[in-house]
């Protein structure tokens, strides 16, 4: 069974970061339990999309729905948490990442 | 020529806000210490106060969508004047749904004046139209097109693709039964987010044939000339040339759906490399960035004008 680790989190950051190609901001500048949608990092449904395809590439996690979406989206903690939970059922794809 | 890379530059204008934009409407209003000269010749020629997001006549207050509108544009010029100030440059202009009449502004096919009669004119011609036709717009992210298709024909009742903003993100258009229950179905069927727009009426859609006529009688009598610089349809991506055929447009626009997806590719295909968002809120710049994630797209904001 796999835990959030730091480097997880810094990885999720990275994801963000490079998805949603946002060039002003650093990874150290992302508070890890923070809000990303609408206060916070001010995220919408667009870049939403991006962090589900982000997430299948990078880790072989689907999101299915908006119902999952709503919750795995909350924070970078969140995501992490998603990932451990649900990596184990696509090992495979997750070998080829970073 | 505005060089990027060698390759060419469009700016783009974005269509209406869904919602009031955080710095807007927290200020007293009335008209005093406007910021920007557009602000007050908002407020002199349409009574409309940007900074605290209302307009001087009761009737014309009730209107979200009117406000929105007019908003819109102006945060759209301010954008567009201080890119031109600081020496910019560019060699296409493109928009999105509303951004028409900024677009045409900044293409000199019209005065900033008339750009403003016209969002009001047309935005009113809307509002009124509301009350024969009621319906509105919902947002579906994450569906491809063919599940979009079918959920369209699924819900019948006139739903129809008002945009085709990207390989998965759409907007709908129909009347409010119609839009309630593609909503719910969109998600259903997993759309990453479904959501209604401001919009109350069914717009981009043959749903709004009924006020072609008043419209095309408002703008008859507002000036046009021909673009200085080249400025493209947002269903084509094909550069509209002369008055007649921007006065066929403006009509023929309000009842077809904006092809976004294939303007950029359009563009794309012509050279353009860098492409400019001329509005407070980047939300074409995230949809570039979905089309093609190599090409440069930024959002040139609003910044220090409110």
């Amino acid at each position: 069974m796999l835990v959030i680790t730091e480097e997880l989190i810094q990885d999720v950051k990275q994801l963000i970061v490079e998805r949603l190609k946002l060039e002003e901001i650093a990874t150290e500048d992302i508070d890890t339990d923070a809000a990303l949608f609408g206060e916070g990092l001010g995220l919408d449904s667009i870049d939403a999309l991006e962090l589900v395809i982000g997430l299948e590439k990078e880790y072989g996690v689907s999101i299915p729905d908006a119902e999952v979406g709503k919750k795995v989206f909350q924070s970078v903690r969140t995501i992490a948490q998603y990932i451990v939970d649900n990596q184990g059922k696509a090992i495979a794809a997750a070998d080829g990442a970073p | 020529m505005a060089h990027h890379n060698g390759g060419k530059v469009a700016l783009c204008f974005p269509g209406q806000l869904n919602k009031v934009p955080d710095e807007i409407g927290k200020r007293s209003g009335g008209g005093d210490s406007l910021p920007h000269p557009f602000f007050e010749k908002a407020w002199e020629r349409a009574g409309f106060d940007l900074a605290s997001f209302f307009f001087q006549r009761e009737e014309e207050d009730q209107y979200l969508n009117l406000k929105l509108q007019v908003a819109s544009y102006l945060l759209s010029m301010v954008s567009f004047e201080r890119y031109q100030k600081r020496g910019k440059q560019w060699d296409v202009i493109t928009e999105h749904s509303m951004g028409i009449y900024a677009a045409l502004v900044a293409v000199e096919a019209m005065s900033f004046e008339d750009g403003l009669a016209m969002v009001k004119g047309v935005g009113l011609i809307l509002e009124e139209g509301e009350r024969e036709n009621p319906g509105g717009m919902v947002a579906i992210i994450g569906l491809e097109s063919e599940a979009i298709k079918k959920l369209c024909s699924d819900v019948g009742g006139g739903l129809s693709v008002a945009n085709v903003n990207g390989s998965r993100q759409f907007v709908l258009s129909g009347e409010i039964i119609s839009i309630e229950r593609g909503l719910e179905l969109a998600l259903q069927r997993g759309a990453i987010s479904a959501q209604r727009l401001a919009m109350s009426v069914p717009l981009h859609s043959p749903l709004m044939k009924s006020i072609k006529g008043a419209v095309q009688t408002f703008i008859s009598d507002i000036a046009l000339h021909p673009p200085r610089t080249p400025v493209v349809s947002h269903w084509s991506g094909k550069p509209l040339n002369d008055p007649d055929e921007i006065r066929d447009f403006l009509i023929e626009e309000l009842c077809r759906p904006v092809d976004w997806e294939g303007c950029v590719q359009y563009l794309l295909d012509q050279g353009v490399t860098c492409f400019v968002e001329m509005g407070p809120t980047g939300t074409l710049t995230k949809l570039i960035r979905w089309i093609d994630r190599d090409v440069k797209a930024l959002s040139y904001g609003v910044h220090d004008a409110v």
